[in-house]
């Protein structure tokens, strides 16, 4: 008994220190391999507490390796843009100007009952009402409604982290001459930017900045 | 990126650790070795008293080691290695020759077992 408590205090010391040290990101679970390091901590964890004959190494060392491995891959992610949509994946849009991409659908395997289901989500009874609707990299469907009369058009990413979104360009019957020539009159180029963003009235630039350190007061 | 420098800390903190519990699960384990055929050298040589104290020291030596070693190995594993060496001393006698012989190999093999579920890679 007294084994369980002390596998106990130590396991949930682990936890927490894992937990703690891959940050609000991993609370967040932005992505699948988040949801997938939660479930292997908390499983190797209640395995460590529940079986009192394996040895408590076996358990710790696995809880904080995932742990490391899970800060250095998002870093990896946030330093490649290829590695992020290799372990990642990317968005796929399902709707445009209230069209819903059945091919786009047939592939993701989701059906039109689970679309409706999510846009219900939203409180958007119809596709009809729904400017671009995308299915993101964590499952999640995210929408621009189309503008009511005299709003203007939701911003579309066009350029995000070196990610080209060639189906929203053509969609707002731009081309890459176009957007190179929008960067350049900015002083940028399409690796100087961070996010690009444009409703076909008007377009938002970030510039992309090094990492700095902050200083200490 | 401080994260990274702790992941890294974290990295080679947990390399350390595996490795320097591996260098003392295998020493504990290869001086238990050392020690049982000492003692079987001993009674087969006819000196069962030598060998016969050797052994107890033996088993309370396990006895003593267990808790730490069960922080890295199977407890299942221990235990029945600990069960054997615990009953090794009582063999020790002229006429339980190949009585002791077959538990001293059976001491053997299940020290190797202990030793590859350490460090068996699947």
């Amino acid at each position: 008994m007294l084994s369980t408590i002390v596998r106990t205090l130590l396991v949930y010391a682990a936890v927490t220190t894992a937990m703690r040290l891959m940050g609000k990101r991993q609370l967040g679970e932005l992505q699948p391999a988040e949801l997938v390091t939660t479930f292997l901590i908390s499983n190797v964890a209640s395995i460590c507490i529940e079986e009192p004959e394996l040895p408590l190494l076996s358990s710790m060392v696995p809880i904080l390796l995932i742990a490391a491995l899970e800060i250095l891959s998002s870093t990896a992610a946030w330093y490649c843009p290829g590695y992020s949509r290799l372990l990642f994946g990317k968005p796929v849009t399902v709707i445009r100007d209230g069209k819903v991409d059945q091919q786009a659908l047939s592939e993701l395997r989701i059906t039109s009952v689970d679309l409706m289901e999510a846009l219900r989500g939203k409180e958007i009874f119809t596709p009809a009402d729904v400017a671009w609707g995308v299915i993101e990299t964590n499952g999640s469907l995210s929408v621009a409604a189309k503008p009511t009369a005299g709003a203007p058009p939701p911003m579309l990413p066009l350029l995000v982290e070196g990610h080209l979104y060639a189906d929203n360009l053509a969609a707002l019957c731009l081309d890459m001459p176009w957007l190179e020539k929008e960067l350049k009159k900015q002083g940028l180029t399409l690796q100087s930017t961070l996010i690009f963003l444009c409703n076909g009235q008007s377009s938002l630039v970030i510039r992309r900045q090094a990492a700095t350190h902050k200083v200490k007061k | 990126m401080k994260r990274n420098y702790y992941a890294l800390a974290l990295l080679v903190l947990l390399g350390i650790t595996v490795a320097g519990t591996q260098v003392y699960v295998s020493g504990a384990l290869k001086s238990f070795r050392q020690d049982v055929t000492t003692a079987y050298c001993y009674a087969q040589s006819g000196d069962y008293p030598a060998a016969k104290t050797l052994l107890y020291e033996i088993s309370a030596k396990a006895k003593a080691q267990g808790p730490w070693l069960s922080l890295f190995v199977r407890r299942s594993l221990l235990d029945k290695a600990g069960e054997t060496l615990a009953t090794l001393p009582y063999y020790a006698q002229a006429d339980n020759a190949a009585d002791l012989s077959v538990e001293i190999f059976r001491a053997y093999a299940q020290l190797t077992q202990i030793e590859q579920s350490f460090i068996a890679v699947f």
